[in-house]
Order: structure tokens, then sequence, then C-alpha cells
């Protein structure tokens, strides 16, 4: 004989995974928080390396011989200009050009100020771009020019440096990654909600809605056991939807050009398991709650209100807190939800955490589970939710 | 045997049972009738152990080792996603039927509610009178001695509601108490042994169906159910 939270459990999980509409688009809930950030991290990435071979037009480019070396240095590649470079610009047919004043070689070797003209449209950001990377390009090529014609008359480059600044980046490889993937433990936060969501809504509001609770509750099962049923089969779904976006957050990232972006993730196994334990006494937690609030409902719609209204806490919660400049406080572990996401941060950073900081939170959420649990168990013990 | 024995129960200031008492017999088809509001399904529900009454108590005896109690409440909703034997076999797991003897049963129910041809569809997608005789097997699945349906014909077609008339009187024969409410009167002359007529919260006749018309001095038991309840109460029956 199977004990009624069994039975229940494994039947609801039975419908649940039936419910294929929903799990589609739990499923594609879920991966959309990952596939997002690979997609920022790429874009930062080639941005920042982005460096790649730029091809630059360049009239009057025969006139400037040692500016056209260090622009190919630069990996900029000179290409003939247009007649009109201006047109082009406009038009979008080239995102930048250079132009070379004919009396280039005379002022330049008169040690006069030579006007170079870059053409630009920076209402477009692939032409803003190009543009500064050609101004950052000339820029250093006249510094290099000026020191070299200051040393040959004598005079030390530094009398026309009074200051030099110098960035000292202090944070680590793995910090630096934390920064950039910053919005990853968000995701993860709400992807312990997304899952189950459907499910906890289904056995409950649902249930209430299609008039099949009063049978259920009518075959003397003990209001615990089934709370703990639904609930057991909403948290395993939430603990999937967890699982499925570590699981796609790994694929992409292990296939992303951090390096590029300066920075290294923590081993994936470590990592993993990190945010697995932050992770999942969250989704059980998580799913304590969605069944709690689904019960009060009498519909399936009202059900789908109080638990979007939920799914708000991790977005908010993970948003502020992502992007607030305080530091981690260890009061903030104590708070469900908030604790998760400081713990998930400090996983991404690579910091070397305490088993108080990792317990702490798992502990907290799940007494605050049992104690949910046992709200739901007197909620369904309660005449009220028939006939109320 | 269920017995009640001055059943209170008040809704707010509204009293919905007034000391209602009544037995319904092993052996026996028991009707419950009245119109909307008389306090039936009031009476189930605190029968079956989801209501509490405020006073008064009930006795459901039961032979050795036999359940007690099946129920199908008025409205009962079937799990959609889940095929009709599917659907049995969670009642009869909650019950706490271990897997042999519940696989058994299961088989037996599908065939004895002629649903074998629909055994491995979901109840979604099944006609009312199919759906019926599913609730029925949900309630029936672990055998109990009682067994109390709360209009259970309600919706039904003819042959639907012919199968389930000689499910219950197999029932009856094997010595089950059956207790069930109906509105159609001419179901409850066909089909009960005994009838507890209530108006208003109260018990307002008990007893044989050909007792009671003989006590009252009427030809029908919707001429006794009229005289009870008054001559607009009729509107209450469909």
């Amino acid at each position: 004989m199977r004990h009624a939270a069994f039975v229940v459990f494994a039947k609801e999980l039975r419908e649940g995974l039936r419910d294929r509409r929903s799990i589609g688009a739990a499923i594609a809930a879920t991966l959309a928080g990952p596939v997002i950030v690979g997609v920022i991290l790429t874009l930062l990435a080639s941005d920042r390396a982005g460096r790649g071979p730029m091809d630059l037009p360049v009239s009057g480019a025969e006139l400037a011989p040692g500016l056209m070396q260090s622009l190919r240095n630069e990996r900029i590649v000179i290409v003939s200009a247009p007649a009109d470079s201006e047109s082009d610009v406009r038009a979008g047919r080239l995102d930048v050009a250079l132009v070379i004043p004919d009396d280039y070689p005379i002022r330049f070797g008169a040690v006069r100020t030579v006007p170079v003209r870059v053409v630009s449209d920076p209402t477009r950001t692939a032409s803003r771009d190009a543009a500064r990377r050609l101004r950052d390009a000339l820029a250093r090529y006249g510094r290099q020019i000026a020191s070299v014609r200051l040393i040959a008359r004598g005079v030390n480059p530094e009398v026309v440096l009074p200051l030099r600044v110098e960035d000292v980046d202090v944070s680590t490889e793995r910090a630096r990654a934390a920064v950039a993937l910053s919005v990853l433990p968000v995701f993860l936060l709400v992807s312990v909600f997304v899952m189950g969501m459907s499910l906890a809504i289904d056995t409950t509001a649902g249930e209430r809605e299609r008039r099949s609770l009063e049978p259920l509750l009518l075959t003397g099962a003990p209001a615990m056991s089934i709370g703990v049923g639904k609930w057991a089969a909403t948290a395993l779904m939430n603990v999937g939807g967890l699982v499925l976006t570590l699981a796609c957050a790994s694929l992409i990232l292990t296939r992303l050009p951090l390096e590029d972006l300066g920075v290294r993730l923590d081993s994936l196994g470590r990592l993993s398991a990190g945010v697995l334990m932050a992770g999942v006494p969250l989704a059980l937690l998580a799913a304590a709650l969605q069944v709690a609030a689904a019960t009060h409902a009498r519909t399936f719609k009202e059900g789908q209100t109080y638990l979007s209204m939920l799914l708000f806490v991790p977005m908010v919660i993970g948003m502020l807190s992502a992007f607030s400049h305080g530091q981690p406080a260890p009061w903030r572990l104590l708070v469900p939800v908030l604790g998760q996401h400081q713990l998930l941060a400090a996983v991404l950073r690579g910091d070397e955490l305490s088993d108080l900081t990792l317990a702490l939170p798992a502990l907290v959420a799940l007494v605050a589970t049992v104690l949910v649990l046992r709200r739901i168990a007197a909620l369904l013990a309660n005449d009220g939710i028939l006939y109320g | 045997m269920i017995a009640a024995r001055e059943l209170t129960k008040h809704y707010g200031a509204h009293l919905a049972l007034d000391a209602v008492t009544f037995t319904a017999r092993d052996g026996s088809i028991t009707g419950l009738l009245g119109p909307n509001g008389a306090g039936k399904t009031t009476t189930f529900r605190i029968v079956s152990g989801l209501l509490r009454a405020d006073a008064g108590r009930i006795e459901v005896s039961t032979h050795a080792g036999a359940p007690a109690l099946g129920v199908l409440p008025h409205v009962h909703g079937l799990y959609g996603r889940l095929t009709v034997r599917e659907h049995i076999r969670y009642f009869g797991a909650l019950r706490g039927m271990g897997e042999g003897g519940l696989a058994a049963r299961v088989t037996q129910l599908i065939e004895q509610l002629g649903l074998n041809e629909v055994a491995g569809s979901f109840t979604r997608t099944l006609s009312q009178g199919q759906r019926v005789k599913v609730a029925v097997a949900g309630a029936l699945v672990h055998a109990p001695q009682n067994l109390i349906l709360d209009e259970p014909t309600s919706g039904l077609d003819v042959m639907s509601t012919r199968a389930l008339h000689a499910l219950l009187r197999s029932l009856r024969d094997q010595g089950a108490c059956v207790l069930f409410s109906s509105h159609v009167m001419h179901e409850v002359s066909a089909l009960c042994d005994a009838v507890v007529m209530m108006t208003g919260g109260r018990v307002a006749a008990a007893g044989a169906p050909a007792d009671l018309l003989e006590r009252h001095g009427v030809s029908s038991l919707e001429d006794l159910f009229v005289a009870l309840n008054g001559s607009h109460a009729g509107q209450g029956v469909s």
C-alpha cells in the first residue's frame, strides 16, 4: 500500500506532464533567461574583442604613408574611398571614412597641425562605433608623433603630459564574470517559480473549479498527505525548471567567447553544485507558496492572478539586488529569495563560501516550507474550501 | 447502516437542519427526497464527514473489515488527463487498497459498468453518462458497505439511468446500504425500499413507500411530496 501523499504526487505529476501546452510554455519561459544572457554576453564579447579587422575607406591615403601604417597596425584595412564618401556614409553604405587633405605632406613636414576629416553618422550605432575606433587610433598616432617631435627637439614629452591616468583593475577574472553575469541569478531565481506554476494552479484552484476536490477529500486521505502530494509534484517541476535553466546556461556559457571579456568562469561542476544548493531549497519553498496561494483561489483564472503576482517577488528582489550598490549583508541570508540571490551571486563570482553561508538560506527556506505546508493542510481540512 | 440522530446545522442565522433523524438500513435502498433547500445535500455532507453538525450524531456501521462509506457527491469532476482506468485506480489507491487487489477491482468495475471500450480513454473525452459511471466507480472501488449518492441520475439518458439502477439494486442485493437523493419521483417509487422526505430542514415523513402512501392517504409519492411541501413546493421538482 502506498502512502496517500505519494499517490497524490504521482497522479498530479502524471497529469501535469500530460499538459503539453503548459509544459511547452513553461520550458520556453524557463529557457528564455539563459538565452537572453547568452545574447547579451555575446554582444559584449564581440564589442570588447571587437576588434576584428575593419575596412576603412581613405581618401588621399597615399599622402600619409606613416599614418596608414599605424592604422594597419591597429587591424584597420585601408581601402580606396569612393568619390563621395559623405553621401555613402549618409546613405548607410559606409560606416566611416577618412579624408586626408591634399596639403598633408606639406603641413606634416612643416610640423603644423594637419586637419583630417572623419566622416560618420553618429545616429547609427555601427557608424558611431567605427568612428570611435578610428578616432582612438588617430589619437594614438598623434600622441606618438608628438612625443617623437618633442624628443627630437630635446624636450621631454612628459612636459606636455602633466597627468597620466592609469587604471588599476583589482577585480579578479571571476569577479568580472559575475558582473557580466549579474542578471543570471535573477533568471535562476525566476526559473524556480515558473515551471511548477501551471501545475500548482491546476491541482488546487483548478481542482476546485472542476469540482473534483470534493470526491478527493471524500476518500478520507489526510489533508496533510493531499497537500504534501500536490506540493511535491509542484516542487519537482520547479526543481526541473532550475536544472533546465542551469543546463541551458552552462551550455551557452561554455560556448561563449568569455575570454574576450577578460573573464573566466569557475569550474562548471562547482558552479552547478553551488547553484543547486542555493536554488533547490528555494524551489521547495516556491512550490509551497504557489500551492498555498492557488488553494485560496476559487478558479483557475484567480489562481493565475495570484501566482503571477507571486512571480514578481523573485523578479523584483533579483533585479534590485543585481543593480544595487550595497554590500552583501549577512542578514539577507535570512530572507528567502534575497538570501538565495546573494548566494547565487557569490557562487557565480567564485567566492569562497562558508558552510554557514551555504546552510543558512537553505535552512530558512525549509522551515518556511514546512510552515506553509501546515497552512495548506489547514486550508484543505476546512470545509470552507468546498462550501465557503 | 447509516443512522442520523438529531442532526442540527446552522449556516449563520439560517437553520439548515433541525433535529434530522432517520435510518438507512443494510440491504435496502433509501431515498432522501425534498425540494431545493430542504437540507438533503447538507445531510449528505455531514454523513460523509465533510461538514460538521452543530449537534446530533451519525452512526455508520459496517461488517468486519469492510470499508464503511463510499460517496458520490452531486457534482463530481473527473481528472481530464487521466484515463478511466487510472482515474478509478487513483481513488482506490487513496482508499489504501493494495496494488494486486486494486487492479482486479478496477477491472471488475470497468466490466460491471460497461466501460470496457473507454477504459484507456482520457476522461475528458467521455459522454455525460460515461462520466457518471466513472465517478460511481470511484466511489465504489473500495467496495464500501454503505453508499451515498447525491442525485446520481441527474443529466443521464435512459440507458445510463437503467444501468445505474441495475447496479444499485445489485449492491442492495449484496447487502449494501444505499442512500441516495433524487428529484425524480417515479425513480424513487421504482427503486427505493424506504423514503425519507425532508422539508425546511426537517424530516417530514419516513418509511416504506407503500406505508407512507397509506398513512397519508395519497396515491403517489408525488402527491405526498406536494402535500408535505405545499402547492408551490413542486416548483423545485425537476
